[in-house]
């Protein structure tokens, strides 16, 4: 197995070669990165966006993506001002080590704020949606130990990368069956449910790109490499398949989906058998590696030896289960009360960097 | 690296875990409701495992679809699965009920129910029918309905809407739901323009299938149509390629080219075009015939508010930023509106 990852391209010498497997666990890590905004915005797309206002969907998700997208953007102007690798060395240039502290505080919170977002996803689907008869603390627990065990610092972005083939065919054959059930029809009315439901829904839903800012972690492409795509495929990705659920369903069905569990359901249930099988087990799979990313993320934020991380990932998996013991429903509760907040602290710190990265550039400039 | 790929596909396993084998479950087939004043019965068609090729039929009734349910499962010898359920039998009682929309949404969001389900209408009582309903043909019933009912659609005569067809309209189109009966005596007299049940006296089996419903804007059965106005109907849903339609005039299998039917403010104008294998009179005769025919079926339509040619789809790009009409409006301008149809049959190549 070792293997799949052997360099096969002929090398001139071994600092080519490092160059090579540098760039190669780069492409892994930004693929990891793809998954995780795909899934992560897939589905609050589909749970909340498109439960609440339907039709509207196809253009509330570009425009909640917007926030994510700017600060991703400041965030990468900081980077060339300060002219760090990544965003974490930019606070430390630009501002203060204090504030590198900061931002990697922030992007672990929000990292297991999303982890246990995709866990109560799982769970509730499972429990509420598919079998029924498991009870939600041990399926929460059998969750949380199968995404613990994904959690190699290098296999799980090696492991994304590997089935990112799979995983487009998958979506390619759920793409066209939603779309051959599809009317034009379905698309209007383009308001959805309306201005008031659609105005309330962005103030709620700003922190929906809240993952692209990981892309600011990326190292820079060095000189000579081709020119990065960054989260372009995984945002262009997803529009097209919530395109093609509200392509697929009516508003006033689209409406129906109360719960979080027929919320999540809905797109599927009009699919056929096979491709039934198909989504419910991809949209597992996603969510699971959601949280195994988001816990994996999370430990790399605390400085130390992979052992120490390795304990620090499993106390923080079983810290994601201990509110799970807890009241389901109150849970939700809490996690859809923290959604609207979650980007603000991030775009507080990016703007603070902002104007100490122009006086480092200023500085930097005889 | 091994490991986290083998964790990982037995990831994909969970999402068809089940918590019942096959064989500790009853796997509907057919499901028949009847609602009247005094209750709702339910009753299923399963198999009973036997080799005999015989079919179990349980029945229960309850003040609501819920309680009959519940009961039914009751009497049930193992746990009730709908994932491989074939027909939808709704008396026409039941489809002309205030509760019929609110019971189609109560069966459609059964757990593991298979929404491909073909739902249908009839005039007898759902549990004889389904006792009558069995295999013709040395075949399990389930690949039976399978065979026989795409056939019927194929053929036009029955317009072959599903449970799913049903849900994902919302109030956009109405469906037109298929009919089936028990065989009736006596020698048919009317040709097509008779229901189905009168043309089976020297039939092959119990139980007929032909004709529809027509479900209106409020969710509820207003009419019923003949064969050859569901043929007529197959058509301008474009579901039906290629036609034998008769007449006393003419008679010809159409093969349809273009098929168009769109609306604007106050008409309704559907034009076909398609080559004619003429077995009887000539072309221009039955063009003549079937505008004739395709005017008087728009007309019915509109009568009985029943939009199954999704008229109300196109009337939403008029204003695409609201739903526009209400139910009580679209109703009223169903009624209103002039119908014109135009057939151009192609000579044979």
């Amino acid at each position: 197995m070792n293997g799949l990852f052997q360099t096969r391209t002929p090398v001139d010498s071994s600092l080519s070669e490092l160059a090579q497997r540098q760039e190669a666990e780069r492409c892994c890590q930004r693929a990891e990165l793809r998954l995780y905004l795909l899934v992560t915005a897939l589905s609050q797309g589909v749970t909340v966006l498109f439960a609440q206002t339907g039709a509207a969907v196809t253009w509330m998700t570009p425009l909640c993506l917007l926030p994510g997208l700017a600060l991703l953007g400041l965030a990468a102007l900081c980077k060339r001002l300060t002219g760090a690798p990544t965003l974490t060395e930019a606070f430390r240039a630009g501002l203060h080590p204090l504030a590198a502290g900061l931002w990697r505080g922030y992007v672990a919170l929000a990292l297991l704020w999303q982890g246990e977002a995709a866990l109560t996803e799982v769970v509730c689907l499972f429990t509420e949606g598919v079998v029924m008869n498991i009870s939600p603390l041990g399926m929460a627990a059998v969750t949380v130990a199968t995404a613990l065990c994904c959690c190699q610092r290098k296999g799980l972005p090696r492991c994304v990368w590997l089935l990112r083939y799979p995983l487009l065919g998958m979506l390619a054959l759920l793409f066209f069956e939603l779309v051959s059930n599809g009317h034009w029809d379905y698309l209007l009315p383009l308001t959805g449910a309306g201005d008031a439901v659609n105005r309330a829904l962005f103030l709620d839903m700003t922190a929906m790109g809240w993952p692209l800012v990981l892309f600011a972690e990326l190292p820079a492409r060095a000189q000579g490499q081709r020119r990065d795509t960054g989260p372009l495929p995984a945002v262009l990705l997803l529009l097209v398949l919530l395109g093609a659920v509200a392509f697929s369903l009516p508003t006033e069905l689209a409406l129906t989906g109360k719960k979080l569990a027929d919320a999540m359901l809905l797109p599927m249930v009009f699919l056929t058998p096979v491709n039934r099988l198909l989504a419910l087990t991809g949209w597992v799979l996603g969510l699971l590696l959601v949280l195994a990313v988001s816990l994996r993320r999370s430990a790399a934020l605390a400085p130390g030896k992979p052992v120490r991380e390795a304990l620090i990932c499993l106390a923080l998996g079983v810290a994601l289960l201990l509110p799970h013991l807890w009241d389901e429903q109150r849970l939700r509760g809490l996690l859809k009360l923290a959604q609207p907040y979650v980007l603000l602290p991030g775009a507080a710190l990016i703007l603070c960097l902002l104007p100490g990265a122009m006086l480092r550039k200023r500085r930097r400039k005889p | 690296m091994k490991r986290l790929l083998l964790l990982l596909l037995g990831c994909l396993c969970l999402g068809g875990c089940a918590s019942l084998p096959g064989e500790e479950r009853s796997f509907a087939l057919c499901l028949g409701v009847h609602a009247s004043t005094s209750g709702v019965e339910v009753a299923i068609q399963q198999p009973n495992y036997k080799g005999d090729q015989k079919y179990l039929i349980l029945s229960a009734a309850g003040d609501s679809f819920d309680e009959a349910l519940s009961s039914l499962t009751a009497v049930s010898p193992s746990r009730l699965n709908f994932g491989q359920l074939r027909l939808v039998v709704f008396s026409q009682e039941t489809a002309a009920s205030a509760d019929f929309p609110q019971l189609v949404a109560e069966i459609s969001a059964i757990p593991d129910m298979r929404l491909n389900a073909m739902a249908l209408l009839t005039e007898d009582s759902v549990s004889q029918l389904l006792e009558a309903l069995t295999p013709q043909t040395g075949v399990r019933l389930s690949k039976y309905l399978d065979t026989l009912l795409r056939a019927r659609v194929e053929l036009g005569l029955l317009p072959g809407s599903t449970l799913s067809d049903m849900r994902r309209m919302g109030q956009r189109q109405s469906p037109a739901l298929g009919r089936m009966a028990l065989k009736k005596e006596g020698l048919p007299q009317d040709g097509l323009d008779t229901q189905a049940e009168a043309l089976s006296a020297g039939s092959e089996g119990e139980v007929i299938f032909g004709g529809c419903g027509l479900i209106g804007q409020d969710g509820l059965l207003h009419d019923t149509l003949s064969l050859r106005e569901t043929q007529l109907l197959t058509l301008l849903l474009g579901r039906s390629r290629d036609l034998p339609l008769t007449w006393e005039e003419a008679a010809f299998t159409l093969h349809v080219k273009e098929l168009s039917v769109d609306w604007s403010q106050g008409q309704v104008t559907a034009k076909v075009v398609g080559r004619a294998l003429m077995t009887r009179g000539a072309p221009a005769e039955a063009e003549t015939l079937l505008e004739e025919d395709l005017r008087a079926l728009m007309k019915r339509l509109n009568a009985a508010s029943c939009d199954a040619l999704g008229l109300r789809r196109q009337e939403m790009f008029t204003h695409p930023f609201s739903m526009g009409m209400s139910v009580a409006e679209w109703t009223g301008e169903m009624h209103r509106l002039q119908v014109e149809a135009e057939v151009t049959l192609l000579p044979q190549a």
